[in-house]
């Protein structure tokens, strides 16, 4: 093993210790990101250190109209996280959810990283699309 | 709520891995609560009916990927998690986690209790104190409060790092002393009602004591693993070890066996150092220190506490034993 394949080797065990998970998911994967959880990472964002399940579903269907289900936003989110993108930590539930904890996300640099390499390939491709209107509208 | 909620809700959270069980409840009775204060109790039934049904594919593929893995997988990762529960296994498991995390547990003590502990014998032991406060009485309340904030302080620590181990993660002691301070109020209070009834069922007779620390004897788990109040967090106990309070005594018999001859083993070390340094050091100075050696045994305690709550509703979860 070549000393960049191990760096990455061992960067990409860090990233599956650090998430907690054995290797659900095929973390090589992990630089590539779907619209919906580009979404997803998005809201986070936004959201700051309020982000959890149900927050992140709002803040998706009141800016882009899109209706998902909760669990979709959880399914997303438990990806995310395995694939070292976000980091989990919980509050207080309180008594309207029967004191049960929500479970709050926050974004990690390699989280970060991806979602900006994302929303980069998806500018390099709209450049010199003629798509008008459309594109202006995309900026 | 209906049977039918209930039972929908239940049905629902049976297909969400069991680390995201309690969360992905919370957030569907939330947006109940808010959606039948705004709009109303039918508007609110129809939306989770439809939530649950929106929700139904997309937790079935991720059951499929991950879930029905890791509903065994986050089983073998807790360490509090027994197959079988007996006696024997039970005792065993809790001296293997009392091993591994005595270490810890002594460095919480040495941080935590052991300043307030010698600050209370200091309280307790001064005559210009005795002289100030002109009651013996109010001089031991005084420490023993000290006593009482300092043990609520270290245990929730413990349990603080203990919640998390559970759930795969390390924290370290100043990130579960903050912890600890955080919930310290309602952790205070459930202790100090926890306190007075075993102390009321043990003035009463020996056995309504022990029934009364069996029954309630998980609410520190409940309060640093779901974040309930201090009296939801007794209520829930009792709730849960109700239904299998024969068997919680059959399993902290061991246990409590362990623990005592953890403490007498530290009152003889106690008595043994006291005897060699007494005549050169003030005895304050050198009992609060060989005293914290021997209370780390009541965390054997903790430790089963923390067996009986992970195998009586796995990862927190209420849902094993009754719907919502």
């Amino acid at each position: 093993m070549d000393r960049t394949e191990h760096r990455r080797h061992t960067r990409r065990e860090r990233l599956r210790r650090h998430s907690g998970h054995s290797n659900f998911y095929n973390v090589e994967y992990d630089a590539v990101i779907g619209s919906f959880e580009q979404m997803v990472l998005l809201a986070v964002v936004r959201l700051g250190d309020r982000a959890y399940g149900m927050a992140i579903r709002e803040e998706i269907a009141e800016r882009t109209g899109r209706q998902a289900s909760l669990g979709a936003v959880y399914a997303t989110l438990d990806r995310l996280t395995a694939k070292g993108f976000l980091k989990v930590g919980s509050g207080p539930g309180g008594a309207i959810r029967g004191g049960r904890p929500r479970r709050f996300f926050t974004m990690r640099a390699p989280g970060r990283r991806a979602l900006e390499a994302s929303l980069e390939s998806l500018q390099r491709m709209l450049s010199g699309v003629p798509l008008g209107d459309l594109r202006r509208k995309l900026g | 709520m209906t049977r039918l909620e209930r039972s929908l809700i239940d049905a629902a959270a049976r297909l969400v891995p069991l680390s995201y069980r309690q969360t992905f409840v919370g957030d569907l009775l939330e947006q109940y609560e808010r959606r039948r204060r705004s709009a109303g109790p039918t508007a609110a039934r129809i939306a989770l009916v439809a939530e649950i049904i929106h929700s139904a594919p997309s937790l079935t593929r991720w059951r499929l990927t991950r879930g029905v893995v890791m509903n065994t997988h986050a089983r073998s990762q807790d360490p509090f998690h027994m197959g079988r529960l007996t006696p024997g296994a039970t005792a065993g498991r809790a001296l293997g986690l009392f091993k591994s995390f005595y270490l810890r547990a002594l460095a919480v003590f040495l941080l935590v209790h052991f300043p307030l502990r010698m600050v209370g014998h200091f309280v307790r032991s001064d005559e210009a104190i005795a002289a100030a406060l002109q009651s013996v009485a109010l001089q031991a309340l005084l420490a023993n409060g000290l006593l009482l904030i300092s043990w609520t302080l270290v245990e929730g620590t413990l349990l603080a790092t203990l919640v998390q181990r559970r759930r795969g993660h390390e924290i370290g002691i100043p990130a579960a002393l903050k912890e600890s301070l955080r919930r310290f109020p309602t952790f205070l209070a459930a202790r100090t009602l926890f306190l007075l009834a075993v102390a009321a069922g043990s003035v009463v007779l020996i056995v309504p004591g022990i029934l009364a620390t069996c029954l309630l004897m998980l609410h520190g788990w409940l309060i640093f693993d779901r974040g309930l109040g201090a009296l939801a967090a007794l209520k829930e106990s009792a709730r849960i070890v109700k239904s299998r309070l024969r068997k919680t005594l059959g399993l902290s018999l061991p246990v409590a066996g362990m623990t005592l001859v953890w403490v007498a083993l530290g009152v003889l070390f106690v008595a043994q150092t006291l005897r060699f340094t007494a005549p050169l050091m003030p005895i304050f100075k050198i009992a609060p220190f060989t005293m914290t050696l021997m209370e780390t045994g009541f965390v054997l305690f903790t430790i089963l506490t923390g067996i009986l709550y992970a195998n009586y509703s796995p990862n927190g979860s209420s849902l094993e034993e009754s719907p919502v």
